[in-house]
């Protein structure tokens, strides 16, 4: 259920060059969800956010520009122009305005960390929350590979500027995108493809050579980004690929120092897991957003969801829940604002067990329907129960990322399940024929519609309260 | 009663198996194999033993064309999308030392299918795919379990006016190559290729044409797609004997159309028709590129005329 990215540019005011400058951006999402800022590295552009777009987009408004001298965004001479961080932080800073975005979670990669955290202590108040994918602030998450720019950076002579055009070629990007990895065929070429064609440009090399220069800025910056973390403290997870071979995992720890809430997540991959581990990194990523954003936005209906606001009439129920998980889930909670729904979910959930429906099948309904409603939680919870009832790993994180199943008649019921939720009840021919082909009869059509309908009422609880998944329905 | 509610899943507590998050089995995979000397590289994704769609991408595109099918479709099928040589990630000799022709592309791509150890397949075909697809099928007709036609013509009627000044440069090379060099491989056409006349051309990726274009301008491309583009010639003046080898096998067939493409005129989808009277048709308000227009269509049309043709798994 994600929307459909559109493809843009908006003219940018650029106060130093008193010129504008076009912007490309993608952008999906509804403009009233949440937003969340992409702001990409080198030697990509927002391309590098193509999958993960469409895993946010449901839930989130999401902008990803091209930065200049990137993408398809202007490039104007490196001469006229000068490319520095602080101006392309400047420009990042001025689109945000030309695309109304006040408020944002700042995802920040590679050459988007600098220029991202610079906008975070322009406007501290716009980000409600940090996400670093191998986007640095700390030296010790600099490797060795720098030493070549830092060479730079100390002796800035035309030898060593030259001895930089390697981070140019064609290898060297490819490079960038293999390294660190295990398996090479799992990425696709047009990511590098892509990349290499941009640097290819006339003039190009000049614009990426000033910037290497200029990647010393961002070294000095660094105790200026810390008195920000320090004094604001936004909600960051640092999700890093541990084999990069030019951020190294020391940097993604470095975060807790100065945030110690900061959650640390290490993905077996290198520099672009966007490519490599992209389901991975996108369930990651909504876990985060769900606890750090959207439940500061719940607190303001539901108050604080926990023992000791509990109805007395509720209070029973929770204990038998608790009994089963080991802890109370946070749907709980919520349910028991309203002890009566509490109890119509249970004997819901109860004569639902007695249908024909397999087990295994009530849940993928479950976890569909919850997908159709964006409703990451209700996912969670059956993923989660699902393995419990024995599904295999690869059936589980495909339940887990709304991907289609191997298994036929699971897959019908996905399907279908999908279609009464997302057709607002009213399924096609097409649909019945789908379930019909896979075996399933009228029994199954209407078990499955009942499962909907349940989740109808606990996913529109779970985002009216905004509740967090409970640690005990995440991937261990 | 409220407890008894709980005893399932309490039971399902006891069951609970220690699993971690395992990748999707299904996410594409990029490989390259050696045929006839050359790197050949291909899309594969799905499980091995599941019904084999081979897709065989148009002009100037490579298997990239079809991802947007390989995410819908990988998990009940193994899919396979090569690119030929001359296009996307293959080994691209000049048109010296490789002689580009319709036969030879197609010979390529039928050593490629027996050097990954495809024996049947339902084959896809777009554009160029359709006259390389038609001379593999009639090579094979044992290894054909069905056709999907997208936008590719085997009747004349499939070719619109554009095709007059594409003629002209068949009956003279010489007069007409050079206007052909300066319209086929410009920025400007590889782009209006994607966006046509399309109402929202916000909604088009501009990586696509970008893509296309930079492989267009790589050293050599245009003797190389000049030497194919006259080539084509060949697959006009076989469409008759292919029309016949159409009606004589009556291969299970599956026509999905975009109606805004300027090459292919919708008219060949009842010509088709025509020829193969049981073949499913779809006409969809999309263009040359249907795929990226409409994906979730087109995957639904796919995936049900596969059920339909009752294939099995291989052991």
């Amino acid at each position: 259920m994600t929307t459909q990215t559109t493809y843009q540019t908006v003219a940018v005011a650029d106060r130093r060059a008193g010129t504008t400058l076009n912007i490309f951006y993608r952008e999906a999402g509804q403009k009233d969800a949440p937003a969340v800022l992409l702001l990409h590295g080198f030697p990509t552009s927002s391309h590098q956010y193509r999958g993960l777009i469409d895993r946010l987009s449901d839930k989130y408004h999401v902008v990803a520009p091209d930065l200049p001298g990137f993408g398809f965004s202007d490039a104007p001479d490196a001469k006229s122009f000068g490319y520095t961080f602080d101006h392309l932080a400047e420009v990042a800073e001025r689109f945000t305005d030309a695309v109304g975005l006040t408020r944002y979670a700042l995802y920040v990669f590679d050459y988007g960390a600098p220029v991202g955290f610079r906008l975070a202590v322009s406007q501290p108040e716009r980000v409600t929350a940090l996400i670093s994918q191998n986007g640095n602030a700390y030296v010790e998450g600099l490797s060795e590979g720098w030493n070549p720019m830092r060479a730079y950076w100390t002796n800035p002579t035309e030898e060593n500027r030259a001895q930089l055009r390697a981070f140019l070629a064609a290898e060297t990007t490819q490079f960038q995108y293999m390294s660190g990895e295990s398996n090479p065929t799992r990425i696709a070429p047009e990511a590098y493809t892509l990349d290499q064609h941009f640097l290819d440009r006339a003039g190009n090399d000049d614009i990426q050579l000033d910037l290497f220069g200029d990647y010393k800025s961002n070294v000095a910056a660094y105790p200026r980004f810390h008195e920000y973390f320090r004094a604001h403290r936004p909600p960051t997870l640092a999700v890093w690929g541990k084999n990069d071979p030019f951020f190294l995992p020391a940097g993604a720890e470095a975060f807790k120092r100065d945030i110690p809430d900061a959650e640390v997540h290490l993905i077996e991959g290198g520099h672009f897991i966007l490519e490599s581990h992209l389901d991975e990194v996108a369930q990651t990523i909504r876990a985060f957003l769900a606890r750090a954003v959207d439940s500061n936005q719940g607190e303001a209906l539901f108050g604080e969801l926990n023992d000791a606001h509990v109805p007395a009439q509720a209070k029973a129920t929770l204990a038998s829940m608790q009994e089963v998980f080991g802890f109370v889930p946070n749907l709980g909670y919520a349910l028991a604002t309203e002890p009566a729904v509490l109890a119509a979910y249970l004997s819901w959930l109860q004569a639902l067990g007695t249908t024909s429906l397999h087990p295994l099948a009530q849940q993928v309904a479950m976890a569909a329907a919850s997908h159709a409603n964006a409703a990451d939680y209700g996912v969670a919870v059956h993923a989660t129960l699902a393995q419990k009832l024995g599904a295999s790993p690869e059936l589980v994180a495909a339940i887990r990322s709304g991907a289609p199943l191997e298994d036929r008649e699971l897959e019908a019921v996905r399907r279908f399940a999908t279609a009464i939720a997302s057709k607002r009840t009213q399924v096609s021919d097409a649909d019945v024929k789908l379930l019909k082909s896979a075996g399933l009869d009228q029994r199954a059509a209407v078990s499955i519609a009942m499962a909907v309908a349940g989740k109808t009422l606990v996913n529109t609880v779970a985002h009216l309260s905004r509740i967090a998944i409970d640690d005990g329905f995440l991937p261990q | 009663m409220i407890r008894n509610a709980f005893i399932a899943l309490a039971l399902l507590a006891r069951l609970a198996t220690q699993g971690a998050t395992a990748e999707p089995v299904n996410a594409t995979r990029y490989s390259t194999v050696k045929v006839d000397g050359l790197s050949i590289f291909y899309r594969e994704a799905g499980p091995a033993n599941a019904p084999t769609i081979l897709f065989l991408h148009g002009f100037p595109s490579s298997s990239r064309m079809y991802e947007p099918l390989f995410e819908r479709l990988s998990a009940h099928y193994h899919l396979v999308a090569p690119d030929y040589p001359g296009f996307g990630h293959s080994d691209a000799p000049s048109a010296q030392d490789f002689s580009y022709t319709f036969d030879h592309l197609a010979s390529i791509t039928e050593k490629f299918t027996e050097a990954v150890g495809l024996n049947h397949y339902v084959l896809y075909v777009q554009d160029y795919g359709g006259p390389v697809g038609m001379r593999l099928a009639i090579a094979h007709p044992e290894r054909l379990q069905g056709l999907i036609v997208q936008n590719t013509a085997t009747h004349d009627e499939g070719l619109g006016p554009l095709w007059e000044k594409r003629k002209a440069f068949w009956r003279d090379r010489e007069q007409y190559e050079k206007e052909l060099r300066r319209v086929f491989f410009s920025l400007e056409t590889t782009r209006q290729r994607h966006i046509g006349t399309n109402p929202h051309p916000e909604t088009i990726d501009p990586d696509r044409w970008t893509d296309e274009y930079r492989f267009l301008s790589s050293p050599g491309e245009a003797d190389i797609q000049t030497d194919l583009f006259y080539s084509y010639q060949t697959n006009v003046a076989s469409y008759p004997a292919w029309d016949k080898w159409l009606r004589e096998h009556q291969p299970p067939s599956l026509v999905v159309w975009g109606r805004y493409d300027p090459s292919f005129q919708v008219d060949e989808v009842a010509a088709f028709k025509r020829d193969v009277p049981q073949a499913e048709t779809h006409i969809l308000d999309a263009g040359h590129f249907a795929i990226y227009d409409k994906p979730d269509e087109i995957a639904a049309y796919v995936a049900n005329f596969m059920s339909k043709l009752n294939l099995s798994d291989t052991p």
